[in-house]
């Protein structure tokens, strides 16, 4: 073994010139991070800035229309009149399971005239994405 | 034999030995925890196979959903196995040749200690649903800086090592070895760095995802896997690399496609028009040039002493994963064609072929070869028995011909199945699953031979090897007869 090339200071200089090659990378990508900072540039970026907003809008519509507070306000109120609730039977021919008696006796009756459908209490535009 | 020369040959043997020594617990323990977590990553794949098939197999068990059970079989199947027996292999290679002993044991196993209680907790993150849902990255961040420190702690004494070394002359191996040790600092750091402490959009977030899977595979687990093909080879047929401008070339040309690799699999998004999934498709089957020049090179090594080949086990791994690392250079180009197979391949199970054929059929193989090479002379025992290793060998052999190829070939059914509009989309999950069938029992089959390896190499640490002078060879007409060249 040649001993001027093996010794101390040399093994100590390369442990720390390797922990630095590593660390190098981290600093490197932190200035990459840092001296990048902008704002949206592209098509892609500049249509999800306005994705972003239209989304919080919604979400802060719903929020107010039906907020969280009365939902448990309600559930309150509501939930300990159901247990005690009797099951009432089904009026409308669409929700009634095939086969049953209340089935039977809608078949039995004459054939009446549907009802027309009811039409939507406010009609929204759909939002361009 | 000179008095000069035997002296020389008694100092080189004393100084083998005391590396042996210096690094029997580290590299012992890597190897075995990695064979531990290999059988689970191995128990997970199976799982997730079977999933793919027939759904509701465990299906009340929200730990063994599909979604959770994959990404813990690729996340164990890379740091659990592949890194610990990169690092077994990695630091043994670098000590021998630097013919230096190692100094630190003590603080390569502990940081082994903490890397697997790390990624024991990765995993464990992943079963519990607090998966990041990045492939290959889908360990919880807080698990990262612990991988990086640990690695650190493990590599560092190898760079020492490698610039206090006997002489100024550097092997082909150590080339493709440093290069890893440093590649893989910069792929993990940037690609971590970018998604977990910057704000990064979520197409780039999915494009550097791609290219960390990547740059992983092939500037830290391929160029490990062919450092030791290029130091087994030469050693145990006694014959040198026949060309070291090939091995240059070979090498440089790694290091400057790999990192331009892997965005290829966003084609079609729009990121910065196609000039980066177009570029990474160029890279990716540019890849096929160095890969090629390894197995070359590496080939025309073991075929100029064609007679060692039917005996050593170390020798019959090697040329498999050569041979898997052939295959990876024909699927490279075969399935990153923009504009014929890209389209059919991008959404398929083509790219888990290509990557069990990286990780397992190529990388693994060598490394087996290196456990059966360094374990006998690290431990001072010779392997039990040449049945066992000959299981292993051709049980995993079958089972990742059967993987690789059923996944490569079925995801281009799948991806024509996906292309093919009028069809309902079930046909899609339907052309898949004989294949996924066929996965789950090779899956099965590469288990049994694995549970044995873990087996056969836990006994060799415990001391429980054969205490013989003569290697244990596949040929059982020459077993007990060649002498042991360590």
């Amino acid at each position: 073994m040649d001993p001027t090339r093996d010794n101390p200071l040399l093994r100590f200089n390369t442990f720390w010139w390797a922990l630095w090659t590593f660390l190098m990378f981290a600093v490197l990508l932190a200035a990459v991070i840092l001296f990048n900072r902008k704002p949206p540039s592209n098509l892609e970026d500049a249509a999800a800035v306005a994705r972003y907003a239209t989304r919080d809008k919604w979400v802060e519509a719903q929020s107010a229309a039906l907020p969280a507070e009365q939902i448990a306000a309600a559930i309150a109120k509501v939930a300990p009149t159901l247990p005690a609730a009797k099951p009432t039977a089904v009026e409308r021919p669409d929700q009634v399971v095939p086969g049953s008696p209340t089935a039977l006796k809608l078949a039995a009756e004459p054939a009446a005239t549907p009802a027309p459908a009811a039409a939507p209490a406010e009609t929204v535009p759909p939002v361009k994405p | 034999m000179s008095s000069a020369s035997s002296a020389t040959a008694l100092s080189d043997a004393t100084l083998r030995a005391g590396i042996d020594r210096s690094l029997r617990h580290p590299v012992m323990f890597f190897l075995t925890s990695g064979a531990a977590w290999l059988a689970v990553s191995i128990l997970l794949a199976i799982i997730a196979s079977i999933k793919v098939h027939c759904p509701q197999f465990m299906d009340d068990c929200e730990y063994a959903s599909y979604g959770r059970v994959f990404p813990a079989h690729i996340n164990t199947l890379i740091y659990g196995w592949g890194f610990q027996a990169g690092f077994g292999v990695l630091i043994w290679l670098m000590a021998r040749m630097s013919h230096q002993e190692c100094r630190a044991a003590g603080t390569i196993l502990t940081a082994g200690h903490v890397w697997n209680l790390v990624v024991l907790l990765g995993t464990i993150g992943i079963l519990d649903g607090r998966g990041t849902g990045m492939p290959w990255m889908e360990f919880p961040a807080f698990v990262w800086p612990g991988l990086l420190l640990c690695y650190c702690a493990i590599v560092v004494w190898s760079f020492i090592q490698f610039r206090v070394r006997d002489g100024e002359r550097s092997y082909v191996a150590q080339w493709y070895l440093l290069g890893a040790m440093i590649w893989f600092p910069w792929v993990f750091i940037t690609a971590n760095g970018l998604l977990f402490c910057a704000s990064t959009h979520p197409l780039m977030a999915a494009a550097i995802n791609a290219w960390f899977k990547s740059t992983l595979m092939f500037l830290f687990f391929i160029p490990i896997a062919i450092g030791t093909a290029y130091y087994l080879a030469p050693k145990l047929t006694g014959r040198p690399i026949p060309s070291t401008s090939l091995a240059k070339l070979g090498f440089w040309s790694l290091a400057v496609v790999a990192p331009w690799a892997g965005m290829q699999k966003l084609a079609g998004v729009p990121l910065t028009g196609v000039f980066l999934p177009y570029l990474g498709a160029a890279a990716t089957v540019l890849l096929a040039v160095p890969l090629a020049i390894a197995v070359a090179n590496i080939l025309r090594t073991i075929y100029s002493s064609e007679e060692k080949l039917p005996k050593s086990p170390a020798l019959h791994f090697t040329l498999a994963g050569l041979m898997g690392l052939l295959l990876l250079a024909v699927a490279a180009i075969a399935l990153n064609l923009p504009g014929s197979s890209l389209k059919l391949t991008q959404f398929s199970i083509s790219g888990y072929g290509f990557e069990i054929l990286a990780l397992y059929g190529c990388f693994s193989f060598m490394m087996f070869g290196a456990v059966y090479f360094i374990v006998p002379r690290i431990t001072c025992r010779e392997w039990v028995s040449s049945r066992l290793i000959n299981m292993h060998f051709f049980f995993s052999a079958y089972g990742i011909v059967a993987i690789a190829f059923g996944a490569l070939f079925g995801g281009f059914i799948q991806g024509s199945a996906q292309e093919a509009w009028l069809q309902p989309w079930e046909t899609v999950t339907d052309v898949v699953r004989p294949y996924a069938a066929v996965s789950t029992f090779a899956w099965c089959v590469i288990l049994f031979s694995n549970v044995f390896f873990f087996l056969h190499l836990a006994m060799m640490w415990l001391g429980r090897g054969r205490p013989c002078g003569a290697p244990t060879l596949l040929d059982s007409a020459a077993e007990h007869a060649a002498p042991a060249s360590h």
